[in-house]
């Protein structure tokens, strides 16, 4: 093998070594000719405007409306209500139970507190 | 000079949640801060009877002077009590806030609500109204009289809200502890329709306002500011139904503070450095109390 060889096939085996490499790499197409993937969209439901008028504005509306409209959210967004309004969210992944803990703290916990204020008995006099 | 004297109960439905301990240190400090006390102990758990006076003490001092058990006891056998005797001013803790006095408690309080009810009924004013008109003698001599009740709304506790200007609810940021919040309004309330309506019977002029509440006392907190945790977002709750009435002054989670009851000395003046983030936090609470009663 001449040196003048030698050398090419070296940088042939270098160049294959930087095309395994980037190979691996995210995003780098195997195939110089392969467009790259578009990143995934992850769809928004609210804009952040929307999410944060949504949630200054949630106790002015229905326990019904407010349950609809939180099932329909992600689990960001989600957080965003909880912790907008204190409300703990825990490590627990958990999208019924983030959701039933804001129901809880927006509407039933003062519903219960409101019934317990007002109590009576309403016994029949004899 | 007249005094304008302030009667308030601490109260909870919820025991456990350190009634006891703020009744007596808001009482320390502001006896330590010139104002004359007297926290009148109301739970026959005599907790904040042993707060201030050792066993020993006590037992003379029930004996041959009088408790609040000997006062309802009078009352129902329709005889006078000296309450003045009852009162003890030489605390241990009185070389330091010689102006906080102590109306002790009795173990045997317990039977005193059957026996109100089985004597008087459970309804209607004479029942209730006893503390009322005992205070009425002694009022003028101090600032501030301070109830510390019971963990219950019975006839004994219902005295005291008879006899109060003013509301105290101490909660532990938890959720068991808030409930006590409603159900203290809704007492009240109907406490003062009751007697209102006993009053309307007899045919007399005017009418009983019973007292206000005049702020919610969180204790043993243990969140860090500006976290999300658990006791924050109870305590969040509250501010909504209650914001003006919530503290912004609350009090830790504390050993330190329930160790004080065998020393006998109250940690608003206990003056050791390790005690110096609960009695900042005390008096604090002491100084709201001051502007919210």
């Amino acid at each position: 093998m001449t040196q003048e060889f030698r050398t090419i096939h070296e940088i042939g085996d270098a160049l294959i070594q930087l095309g395994k490499a980037l190979k691996k790499m995210p995003n780098i197409s195997s195939d110089e000719t392969e467009p790259l993937k578009p990143k995934k969209q992850v769809k928004q439901l609210l804009t952040p405007e929307e999410l944060s008028k949504f949630a200054s504005e949630i106790r002015n509306l229905s326990r019904e409306e407010v349950e609809k409209k939180l099932l329909e959210l992600k689990f960001e967004e989600l957080k965003y209500i909880a912790k907008f309004h204190k409300i703990s969210v825990g490590k627990n992944k958990n999208k019924s139970e983030l959701i039933r803990k804001v129901l809880y703290n927006i509407f039933d916990y003062h519903a219960g507190h409101n019934l317990l204020r007002k109590f009576t008995s309403d016994t029949p006099e004899k | 000079m007249v005094k304008d004297t302030k009667v308030v109960s601490f109260i909870n439905y919820k025991g456990g949640v350190g009634k006891t301990t703020l009744a007596v240190e808001i009482s320390a400090s502001l006896a330590k801060n010139g104002k004359d006390v007297l926290l009148i102990d109301l739970d026959p758990q005599t907790n904040a009877t042993f707060y201030l006076m050792d066993e020993e003490d006590w037992n003379d001092w029930q004996k041959n002077k009088g408790s609040l058990k000997d006062l309802f006891e009078a009352f129902m056998d329709g005889k006078v009590f000296d309450i003045n005797k009852a009162i003890k001013k030489d605390l241990i803790c009185s070389k330091y806030i010689p102006k906080l006095h102590l109306l002790p408690s009795h173990l045997e309080l317990l039977f005193i609500d059957l026996e109100l009810a089985s004597k008087f009924g459970a309804k209607g004013m004479k029942s209730k109204s006893i503390l009322r008109s005992a205070l009425s003698k002694i009022k003028e001599n101090y600032d501030y009289i301070i109830f510390d009740c019971p963990p219950n709304l019975n006839l004994v506790t219902q005295n005291s809200i008879v006899a109060s200007d003013g509301i105290i609810i101490v909660a532990m940021p938890e959720y068991l502890s808030t409930i006590g919040i409603a159900l203290i309004d809704r007492a009240i309330k109907n406490i003062e329709k009751e007697i209102n309506d006993e009053i309307k019977s007899f045919g007399v002029a005017g009418t009983f306002k019973g007292p206000e509440i005049k702020g919610i006392l969180f204790n043993r907190v243990r969140y860090v500011t500006g976290g999300t945790g658990y006791q924050e977002e109870v305590m969040e709750r509250v501010r909504v139904d209650w914001s003006h009435l919530v503290f912004n002054a609350y009090v830790s989670q504390s050993d330190r503070i329930a160790q004080r009851g065998e020393g006998k000395i109250p940690i608003a003046i206990s003056g050791y450095a390790a005690d110096k983030k609960y009695e900042s936090q005390l008096r604090e609470c002491a100084e709201e109390f001051l502007r919210r009663v």
